[in-house]
């Protein structure tokens, strides 16, 4: 695998989770570090094969905007419906991530983890990945050394 | 009318998979939702289902030690376990497919990759009601 099938494997996997999930598409890895205002975050460890974390950062209004897509335009979520979305779509992306990163591996996801409001501080080593979607800012970052000594040098 | 059995932790993949299943022309069946494999075994002894779907990671009881239960389970033995979760891959899914799965499918499913998988069970039930 080089360098640019890693980075392109999670813009695969966040695409076909977008489309799929909640009928959204998105544009490719802007590559900006821009804030996300009101931000809603979850994260996802790793156990095996490569331990590590992902984590999902976006807007609060590109979550309302996806659930809206998913659950219809009319429909009133409470906050633990929009943190079991945000969960499920990063599972989903990680899974697609992993499936392609480490093929044929087996690989074991714990149980997703949902906040607001500022993220902890991610590791200054890990990976980001920066999409749009509905011109909202959306982050992924990949984390922990065992995970991220699957990337290509 | 055919029951359905949809088992995952995340209240919003059970809501995604029967929005599939009406789709594909199952909207008419009875859903029973677990959270689950431990809320599903009770629900399941006190319900029979004609299908299983069930996700893997879950907490308290994953869909792994689900399978592996209801294949030891002579009464539950031949019911079809779909499985469908974002913890797929080539070698879990020989192992699950070994350990008795219908099938297993990978997160995110459509309704048209659904209604594939599931067509041969369609067919079958048919051919019993007839």
């Amino acid at each position: 695998m080089t360098e640019k099938e890693w980075q392109q494997a999670m813009t695969a996997a966040v695409t076909e989770t977008l489309e799929n999930m909640a009928f959204m598409e998105i544009q490719g890895d802007t590559g900006e570090l821009t804030p996300i205002d009101d931000p809603v975050w979850v994260t996802l460890l790793v156990h095996e094969p490569a331990p590590g974390e992902f984590r999902l950062v976006l807007p609060k209004a590109l979550l309302a905007a996806m659930a809206g897509n998913v659950y219809g335009p009319t429909a009133q979520l409470g906050e633990q419906q929009l943190r079991d979305l945000l969960a499920e779509l990063l599972n989903t992306m990680a899974g697609r991530f992993l499936g392609r990163i480490l093929p044929g591996e087996a690989f074991r996801l714990g149980i997703p983890q949902a906040g607001k409001g500022a993220p902890p501080p991610a590791d200054p080593h890990a990976c980001h990945w920066r999409f749009l979607a509905e011109e909202l800012p959306l982050s992924l970052t990949a984390s922990g050394a065992p995970l991220l000594q699957r990337r290509p040098a | 009318m055919k029951r359905i059995a949809i088992i995952d932790d995340s209240g919003c993949a059970r809501m995604f998979i029967h929005k599939c299943l009406e789709i594909i022309g199952l909207g008419t069946a009875e859903i029973i939702e677990a959270a689950d494999g431990k809320e599903a075994l009770a629900k399941l002894g006190e319900t029979p289902v004609d299908l299983l779907i069930t996700d893997l990671s879950m907490p308290v009881m994953d869909g792994e030690a689900l399978l592996r239960w209801v294949k030891g389970t002579p009464e539950l033995r031949d019911l079809p376990v779909l499985i469908i979760s974002s913890a797929g891959n080539p070698a879990r899914e020989k192992k699950l497919l070994e350990m008795g799965a219908f099938a297993v499918l990978a997160k995110p499913i459509s309704p048209v990759t659904l209604l594939h998988t599931l067509e041969p069970i369609i067919d079958a039930l048919e051919d019993e009601k007839r």
